[in-house]
């Protein structure tokens, strides 16, 4: 499967990279939020992986640039900091369909990301 | 029409001094220019020098936060002879230290136990132990740091010094630190330090504390009656966020202390965890209190319920002060169908400012 991370935090972005390849995924990396939009349309992503805060373009932003495409529907898991409840519920009212706070295991994303693509 | 001469021969300077200021100046500036130059070269040769370290580092931490151990002899997480020779540098190992951090806190797990197997197999704490002996606050508070995101709980008697530090910032991360690493039974330090916990610094060890097990009520009790103030505060702050019932009586003189912050806090403690005494005990203080404190008091009043609280509040209704009569109608809708009648049958409840007042309040409630 093809999967859109956008994460700015490049140890994050890495491990999560080294994480989803090893099962088998295509990947594909943007470590800002406008990298990450732009490249929505050229890779057509079958679940989008994506941060909250990042440079020029939020998290939010990407969800609801997202659902605004015409099409299937990608599958969205957010990764919030402690604290943003508030705004993982905003993510959830935009489209997202699941979330990670971090801290987080690698090994409980490639769980989650399986799950989402299997249903 | 003579010209006057503004200007005397005397002062105009000599040919050959005004060569010599402007080769001086121009000097000045080449030699201003030369040094900018060479610190942009060199900060160019530092920042090329982090980037390369840091590509280094990619492969060694990706190695590092999945390596899995067969279980037959101590974990070792393998380096590259590279790795191993750069670690010398300590721009290298700072490096490697922050990059380790920043991984600690974005991570759980397997991965995160990893980064912390890594740390100690290269004996990084003593790194970081140095920083705590630095004259520079910013320094201590970043050894403080990185001792406790990496779990180095042997060396918590270093940092414990320094939960009492002078420095209010080294005193901050010195407390979270403890926290961190140890949880409710870190708080200990709030037995003997002397200086103020402030507000933002409450906040944080709050936000720690709200993830933790083990709550200790006899030592928040202990704290209730601590001669510094903001412990005090803290400790109503864990009673609230606690819901710790059993403490109610505790808590209850507090409303009698001489600091209007410490009485404020123990209103808004006190709506968490009120029993069936709490009315009276606020009733009984109310008058003494600044506005503020008698608006929370309102507030808790209203949220209890109690009929005689309605008795109460409908004759605050005739205070001098339209913040408190509103303060009073909140609360008193609150209350529901009780309160409702108080507002109804209020005598003045057709007149200015009470219709307006009522009206706010009941728009507040409803929206």
């Amino acid at each position: 499967m093809k999967i859109l991370i956008a994460e700015d935090e490049p140890i994050l972005i890495r491990t999560i990279e080294v994480r989803l390849k090893k099962d088998g995924h295509e990947l594909c990396l943007a470590c800002d939020g406008q990298q990450a939009i732009d490249k929505i349309a050229d890779f057509s992503p079958d679940m989008i992986i994506t941060d909250i805060m990042m440079p020029y373009a939020s998290g939010l932003e990407i969800i609801s640039y997202t659902r605004q495409q015409p099409g299937k529907r990608t599958p969205i898991i957010i990764l919030s900091s402690m604290g943003q409840e508030d705004v993982v519920l905003e993510a959830f009212k935009l489209g997202a369909d699941d979330y990670i706070t971090k801290p987080f295991s690698p090994n409980e994303l490639s769980v989650r990301v399986r799950r989402l693509l299997a249903s | 029409m003579r010209l006057v001469l503004l200007y005397s021969p005397a002062l105009v300077p000599q040919p050959h001094l005004l060569l010599i200021a402007m080769a001086a100046m121009v000097g000045v500036l080449l030699l201003i220019t030369i040094f900018i130059l060479i610190y942009l070269v060199r900060r160019r040769k530092h920042e090329k020098k982090l980037e390369d370290w840091r590509d280094q580092l990619i492969g060694t931490l990706q190695r590092t936060i999945f390596f899995e151990d067969d279980g037959n002899a101590p974990a070792t997480i393998p380096l590259t002879f590279k790795t191993s020779r750069s670690l010398k540098h300590p721009g290298f190992r700072q490096l490697l230290i922050d990059e380790l951090i920043q991984g600690k806190k974005s991570l759980t797990g397997t991965a995160a136990a990893n980064l912390v197997l890594l740390f100690n197999q290269l004996g990084l704490s003593r790194f970081s132990l140095q920083k705590l002996n630095s004259r520079r606050w910013h320094i201590k508070a970043r050894g403080i740091q990185e001792l406790a995101v990496m779990e180095q709980r042997q060396l918590v008697t270093r940092i414990y010094r320094l939960t009492n530090a002078h420095h209010e910032l080294v005193r901050m991360e010195a407390q979270s630190a403890i926290v961190q690493l140890y949880g409710f039974e870190g708080l200990r330090f709030l037995d003997i330090i002397n200086t103020p916990i402030s507000e933002w610094q409450q906040i944080t060890l709050l936000r720690l504390l709200a993830r933790m097990p083990g709550i200790q009520p006899g030592k928040i009790a202990n704290w209730l009656s601590s001669g510094n103030d903001s412990v005090r505060i803290f400790a109503l702050k864990l009673v609230a966020e606690h819901h710790l019932h059993q403490l109610h009586d505790q808590v209850i003189p507090c409303l009698h202390h001489p600091h209007p912050d410490v009485r404020m806090q123990t209103v808004r403690c006190l709506k968490e965890i009120y029993t069936d005494a709490t009315s009276d005990a606020m009733i009984q203080i109310y008058a003494a209190q600044n506005i503020h404190c008698r608006l929370a008091i309102l507030d808790v009043l209203g949220a209890i319920g109690a009929p005689d609280n309605g008795i109460f509040l409908s004759q605050r209704l005739a205070e001098g002060d339209d913040l408190l009569k509103l303060g009073a109608a909140r609360a008193l809708i609150q209350m529901g169908d009780l309160g409702q009648k108080h507002l109804d049958d209020f005598p003045l409840s057709a007149e200015y400012p009470w219709n307006e007042i009522f009206q706010q309040a009941k728009t507040e409630q409803t929206a």
